[in-house]
């Protein structure tokens, strides 16, 4: 009982580190622009509501990234 | 390439309002998926900007040059094979929005912010319930980073959009993204955010006018257009201009004796905002400081109503002296059948006189931080009980400059504290049905 419970704790702080080293840090103009860098790992919504695309997620074909504005 | 599946196209854009961007899709026939970026998430600085990232993710080439696409784009990028990269350093860490969504525990007061990002990118630009990621967002900028600032200032608008509306929500957002474009006046993004509801002699071109086309020629292809559910101001539809508002042929104020029984807001609440030229976010800005726009918003409140039968509202501004606008009488839209109960907006430009090039003069007395402009406005409103009165309300618009006057440049005043206290609760005619 007290192994198990020891072992719930150690999990939770693990759990706990890697969620703090997780978290997102603020991205800069440089991490979409720096040519030679991997681009990051941004999930975003569709403007048309349906669902989100995480251009992490987009490897195995070339992409085309247009930041516009429709002003 | 695309249909061949070896190219992907994705489009980002930053704007306020993904429908208006989504109607622009549906207008130009853009058959890529737009991801919305309002809180700029990204860090992009300015638009437009084109990347071209390789099948492993790699940056290749950032805004290839018009000149040399043949060989740049075409050769360089299109027709190669790019080779796996090896062992590099890490990047940022991933943000995604239904993680952060689901935050939970004991958070800091960014991990809250950065939670408020996710959910109200997911909830949309007219979330229903808004008021505790805007708490997050003004904790947050009480720290004084910009990036904070313009975040707050995009909740603000929000707000401002949907259903839990406060009546300082317009002039409290504009205030944020200038407290922000103060502590970064490079970021274009958040620039081009008060210049779309600024004055037209700020513009570095029109914003939305090109929607009226867009549905016009979406319906002649026998589609629906897309809904712009936040309506378009004046503003935002106003073309760029470089000259200061010309004094029409005069006219006649509406109230000039003063006669017409005042409504001190319980029947109709006025929202006021100032949006002033982006240049006053300069610490050298001259006296005078040039043209604004001015924003007033028009809300029934709870039981009251806008009778369809009637003139619309009629809005008088008498700035007073040093002021120059095309006209002091500025009509309202109709709220039109079914808007009895909407929010009706008018904006219109105001210019100081022009004033002669040349160093600003040392000895001149200090310019004063803030101006105020006075008008009214008169309308006709309906009762819970169904009888219509006609009412006027005076309009008092304090225009804010940023900084001391010829030093270091400081934020327009903090968009108000987390929790501020709102206003559904005030007196109202016919009881309270939000």
């Amino acid at each position: 009982m007290v192994l198990r419970s020891a072992c719930s704790l150690i999990l939770g702080l693990l759990l706990t580190v890697h969620s703090l080293a997780e978290e997102p840090q603020e991205l800069t103009p440089g991490s979409w622009n720096t040519v030679g860098e991997r681009i990051p790992s941004v999930e975003l919504p569709r403007i048309d509501g349906r669902g989100t695309v995480d251009l992490g997620s987009l490897r195995g074909r070339k992409l085309l990234l247009i930041h516009f504005a429709s002003w | 390439m695309v249909a061949a599946g070896e190219l992907q196209v994705v489009g980002i854009v930053q704007e306020q309002h993904p429908a208006r961007a989504q109607l622009f899709q549906q207008w130009k026939g853009l058959d890529f998926p737009i991801l919305w970026d309002p809180f700029g998430v990204c860090g992009v600085e300015a638009v437009p900007d084109l990347t071209a990232v390789d099948e492993h993710g790699v940056v290749r080439i950032d805004r290839p040059s018009p000149k040399a696409f043949q060989e740049q784009f075409v050769e360089g990028f299109l027709s190669r094979s790019f080779e796996a990269p090896g062992e590099m350093a890490p990047g940022p860490a991933p943000f995604r929005v239904n993680e952060l969504a689901r935050l939970g525990g004991e958070l800091s007061v960014e991990q809250r912010a950065r939670r408020a990002t996710a959910r109200l990118m997911l909830a949309g630009p007219e979330a229903r319930t808004i008021d505790g990621e805007v708490g997050a967002f003004l904790a947050a900028a009480s720290s004084g980073q910009p990036r904070d600032h313009f975040r707050a200032g995009v909740a603000l608008r929000m707000r401002f959009d949907g259903p839990q509306v406060r009546g300082t929500d317009l002039q409290a957002s504009i205030d944020a993204w200038f407290a922000a474009l103060m502590g970064s006046p490079n970021q274009y993004i958040w620039r081009r955010r008060i210049q779309q509801w600024g004055p037209a002699l700020d513009k570095p071109y029109a914003f939305y006018d090109w929607v009226a086309d867009a549905r016009a020629q979406v319906q002649e292809r026998g589609d629906r257009p897309v809904t712009l559910r936040a309506p378009l101001s004046r503003a935002e539809r106003a073309l760029r201009s470089r000259s200061v508002p010309v004094p029409g042929r005069e006219v006649v104020a509406p109230d000039p004796e003063g006669r017409v029984t005042r409504d001190p807001g319980k029947l109709v609440r006025m929202e006021v905002g100032v949006a002033l030229n982006t240049a006053a976010a300069g610490p050298r800005i001259r006296i005078p400081r040039g043209a604004l726009r001015l924003h007033v918003v028009l809300r029934p409140r709870p039981g009251a109503s806008w009778p369809t039968d009637a003139a619309p509202p009629v809005l008088w501004l008498d700035p007073g002296e040093g002021w120059l606008l095309s006209s002091p009488r500025v009509g309202f839209e109709s709220p039109g059948e079914g808007g009895e109960r909407r929010a009706l907006m008018v904006d219109l430009e105001l210019s100081t006189p022009l004033i002669a090039l040349g160093p600003p003069d040392p000895n001149a007395p200090p310019p004063p931080s803030t101006q105020t402009l006075r008008g009214y406005v008169v309308y006709s409103v309906c009762l819970p009980d169904g009888t219509c009165v006609f009412r006027r309300q005076e309009l008092t618009a304090v225009v804010r400059y940023p900084g001391p006057a010829g030093g270091e440049p400081g934020p327009p005043g903090p968009p108000g504290p987390p929790g501020e206290p709102g206003e559904q609760g005030e007196e109202s005619p016919g009881g309270d049905d939000r």
